[in-house]
């Protein structure tokens, strides 16, 4: 029972709750970035931070419209500086995660794999 | 047993078994695994092949612990199951053999959690259940029928509490017991439903809960440096609470809000969760789920204590400036709610708040930036009064005081923070009566905050770290002094028991009236009174002198711990119907008002003197009093008069007793007679005499009686006397003339006390000065002396008009 009982979880509901474990850090990760809002707002001013709608001379009117787009500029670099890290850390989050995968479905099969290998006699050569 | 009903070799039953075998090996394993990997890595650095060995070795502890912390440990229920062994807990199916009788299945509640739980919170443990159940084998098809009839009403599942009640329901003396515990069968559903929303709660806070919004919140919004000093991020703090208390209003505020429709005034009393409720708000919106308004998204809400910010500036031109800065910080951000805590102190000049409406009024009117109002329900109909345009600017969200079952959810919910924070143990008892004896003494603060602060008070009380009923009692009767517990000290059973006796010390005569009171008394504290009226209400009728006051003032002593609780009206003070708003007044107002005194002092002798002198309208309001037991103040509280005695005396148509008296007729004889014809003469209404428990008239006081009041009396002189170690005694003649001398057919017994006094004292006063009785003497008074002092006929009129 015992053997059977662990072997039928494991590539069963042991399996399943492994992927959705998966996919709830891959999603944690994307929340954490949330690349959709950076995008949404990625020409908006940095931090809102800008002098906002000016009613006066041309002068200052052409100030505060050249500090909005300063403003803007900075947040559209610092957005996409972020979304870029955000994809890269996906990127290589999603290589681990598939890492843990495969380890999981071949683990039940590292006993007899390591009785092959001691049969074998093969040891790998570290210097 | 049925395998229909509880099969053991079930593949779950097997499961949860192994778990159960496996759970004290499982750090063994951990540890196993460790050292597999770290010797096989090593031999194989080493060139040793059989490292290989080990290393495949270590993946079968690292598997067998993974499948118990997964799936064993808590064998998940099987969906839509109908038999025992597919819905029990699985700490409980592992231990569960093939043939339980009731016995085992109680010592095996023992063991677990959810026994200890029921253990603690309801003092229902497995093992004393193991000491009451059957061992019959055959019992366990009828406890699982019932066990499974209950796991549908609690959704589905079967821990504990589910076999606990299942149990309880087989017991002959199940009444008993319950009743002995003070619980009901619906505790226990609420029991089971409480321990399943905790586990819940523990299982939900492995899994740690993602935040909306992140690094892309933050860098899409805006830079608040003014908020963060101000102002409390309450969103990062905050989380989202499983009960469904304020869900309809919760719901409500998050429309209104996703509406677009700015400024929102929560209003409620002080003590509803107006401001749990923004906390609630702000916990949801972090979770990101589905239901939340795309306009809410991302939000984060600043909560700003308006008190605090009054306190930081200096005058109402610098809050203003600091208020709009910081409104126009949250309105850049574009993500930001605020909410004004206490907000009534913007809107009204005063101690500790400044009006600043004409600032705040037409942000809120342009309604652009979402903001949350949290005002107290008196204050806001104030503003609303004095400013219609700002009630108008807001929309108005009631938040109402929770009842019985939501103030318990509450309670259940808030537990797990008061426990840690007090090192305290509740029982579900004392939440219970939190919620009972906090409805009815504690004011100025409504459900459910009314019952949190009891509980909290009542951590105090705990003994050996577990508060109990019996705490949160001692709680209301060291704070408030109000006996709310069933008499179950041995000196109060005496004092009650001897209740007549005792009052007899102090006054003579009247049986009649000192035995209903009592009587009423013992009710009362025996528990099996109304506890929605009075302790007792009566109407004492009869002329002057005969020991009406004087037996409230006897009871106020002997059993309600002294004469200064009782709480004397005289009514010849109510004469107008503008007085009523004396009667009533608020206690900040008036301190003398009998509401105002009722709330300080709940547990007290309630004396309305000369009753028939109040003005009707004052009657008619006394009427609830008399009828349930509350009286309305001035602000609209209830003010609970249920611990209280009422005592309304009167001497209307004394007369007609004296009348009836002398025609020979004895009291049971005319005592109905006379009460009709005080209402035919209008001096009171049936509706108000017949809110009386008893109507009890007071006979003159006989001869033999008077002669008792002599002795009484000489009795507090010899008190005063013992101080210079002199007693006296009075010669039977000369007390018989001390009666003849001091009783007045208009003044009954009153003038008594003066007459003896002056004729006692006045001899002692002269054989002291004449050097005629030393320390450790006893004076002997004789007829003659008193003569000599009393039959100064001025002397004497000069006592009674003084008494007059």
């Amino acid at each position: 029972m015992f053997l059977v009982g662990i072997i039928s979880w494991w590539y069963g509901r042991g399996l399943q709750g492994q992927i959705g474990q998966i996919r709830d850090r891959l999603t944690a990760t994307a929340g954490y970035f949330s690349i959709g809002q950076l995008l949404s707002t990625l020409f908006s001013p940095f931090r809102q931070i800008s002098a906002g709608s000016v009613n006066g001379p041309i002068g200052a009117q052409l100030r505060a419209f050249f500090d909005q787009t300063v403003s803007r500029v900075i947040g559209a670099i610092v957005r996409s500086l972020t979304i870029f890290a955000g994809a890269l850390l996906m990127a290589a989050q999603v290589v681990v995660e598939m890492f843990v995968l495969i380890v999981w479905l071949l683990l039940p099969l590292l006993p007899v794999a390591g009785l092959i290998m001691f049969v074998i006699g093969w040891v790998p050569k570290w210097m | 047993m049925d395998v229909k009903l509880f099969n053991h070799k079930s593949t779950r039953a097997v499961k949860a078994r192994i778990g159960h075998a496996l759970s004290p090996w499982v750090a063994t394993f951990e540890i196993g695994a460790i050292l597999c990997v770290v010797g096989g890595v090593s031999l194989l650095f080493f060139g040793v092949a059989i490292g290989w060995v080990l290393l495949g070795i270590a993946a079968i502890p690292m598997m067998t612990v993974k499948w118990y912390k997964s799936e064993l440990r808590d064998v998940p229920m099987t969906k839509d199951g109908t038999r025992v062994d597919e819905l029990l807990d699985s700490e409980m199916l592992g231990l569960l053999g093939d043939q339980p009788t009731p016995q085992d299945v109680a010592r095996v509640i023992a063991a677990t959690s959810g026994g200890h739980f029921f253990a603690i919170r309801f003092g229902l443990s497995g093992s004393f259940l193991e000491q009451v159940v059957s061992s019959n084998r055959d019992d366990m098809k009828v406890i699982f029928e019932e066990a499974l009839s209950i796991t549908r009403q609690v959704g589905g599942r079967m821990t504990a509490g589910v076999l606990i009640l299942a149990m309880v329901r087989q017991l002959p003396a199940k009444e008993t017991l319950l009743g002995h515990l003070q619980l009901q069968e619906a505790d226990i559903i609420r029991g089971i439903n409480w321990y399943h929303d905790l586990r819940d709660l523990i299982d939900g806070s492995h899994s740690k809960r993602a935040k909306a919004g992140g690094i892309g919140r933050d860098w899409s919004f805006g830079w608040i440096p003014n908020l963060s000093r101000f102002g409390q991020n309450i969103s990062e703090s905050s989380s989202s609470s499983r009960s469904d208390v304020h869900s309809e209003i919760l719901n409500q505020l998050m429309s209104t809000m996703g509406n677009g429709r700015g400024a929102i005034a929560l209003v409620g009393q002080t003590g509803v969760g107006k401001t749990a409720l923004v906390y609630e708000l702000a916990g949801r919106l972090m979770t990101n789920a589905s239901t939340i308004p795309e306009k809410l998204r991302y939000r984060q809400i600043f909560m700003l204590d308006a008190t605090r910010l009054v306190s930081s500036v200096d005058g109402r031109g610098a809050l203003e400036g600091l208020v709009q800065k910081l409104l126009s910080e949250a309105y850049a951000a574009k993500n930001i709610i605020i909410c004004l805590d206490n907000a009534q102190v913007f809107f009204e000049e005063g101690v500790g708040s400044i009006d600043i409406t004409n600032m705040l009024l037409p942000i809120l009117q342009a309604g652009r930036l979402p903001i949350i109002l949290t005002v107290d329900e008196q204050k806001f109909l104030q503003i609303s009064k004095r400013n219609p345009a700002l009630a108008a600017a807001v929309n108005r969200i009631n938040v109402v005081s929770t009842d019985e079952s939501d103030t318990l959810k509450v309670l259940e919910e808030q537990l797990p923070l008061i426990e840690y924070k007090r090192k305290v143990t509740y029982m579900y008892q004392a939440l219970k009566e939190s919620h009972k004896l906090s409805a009815r003494y504690v004011y100025d603060i409504a459900m459910p905050g009314q019952a949190l602060s009891l509980l909290d008070a009542a951590a105090d009380y705990a003994e050996n770290g577990l508060v109990t009923a019996r705490s949160v009692n001692m709680a209301i009767e060291k704070t408030i002094g109000v006996k709310t517990n069933i008499v179950d000290d041995e000196d109060e059973r005496d004092t009650l028991l001897n209740l007549e006796s005792l009052i007899h010390k102090r006054m003579i005569g009247q049986e009649r009236a000192v035995t209903v009171v009592s009587d009423a008394l013992r009710r009362a504290r025996a528990g099996v009174r109304n506890q929605k009226r009075p302790v007792g209400t009566f109407m004492f009728l009869g002329p002057t002198g005969v020991g009406k006051t004087e037996l409230a003032k006897s009871l106020a002593s002997v059993y309600f711990g002294g004469e200064q609780n009782i709480i004397r009206l005289d009514m010849n003070e109510f004469v107008s119907s503008s007085d009523v708003a004396r009667l009533i007044a608020d206690g900040t107002e008036d301190a003398g008002s009998l509401t105002a005194q009722v709330m300080r002092q709940p547990f007290s002798v309630v004396l309305l003197d000369e009753i028939e002198k109040a003005h009707s309208s004052v009657l008619t309001t006394l009427l609830q009093l008399l009828d349930e037991g509350i009286l309305r103040d001035a602000r609209g509280r209830e003010v609970s008069f249920r611990d209280t005695i009422v005592i309304a005396t009167s001497n209307a148509g004394a007369d007609r007793i004296q009348e009836y008296l002398h025609r020979g007729y004895d009291l049971e004889q005319f005592e109905d007679k006379f009460v009709d014809e005080l209402i035919s003469g209008n001096l009171f209404h049936p509706e108000f005499l017949n809110r009386f428990d008893e109507i009890i008239v007071f006979a003159p006081l006989s001869k033999p009686e008077l002669l008792q009041v002599v002795d009484l009396i000489l009795g507090d002189v010899n008190k005063n006397l013992a101080e210079q170690n002199i007693s006296v005694t009075v010669a039977q003649d000369a007390k018989e003339y001390l009666v003849e001398v001091g009783y007045d057919p208009r003044l009954g017994a009153r003038p008594m006390r003066r007459v003896v006094q002056r004729a006692v004292e006045n001899t002692v006063a002269k054989q002291m000065l004449a050097r005629e009785v030393r320390a450790g003497g006893v004076i002997e008074i004789t007829l003659e002396q008193v003569k000599a002092m009393l039959d100064k006929k001025k002397q004497v009129e000069e006592i009674l008009g003084a008494a007059e």
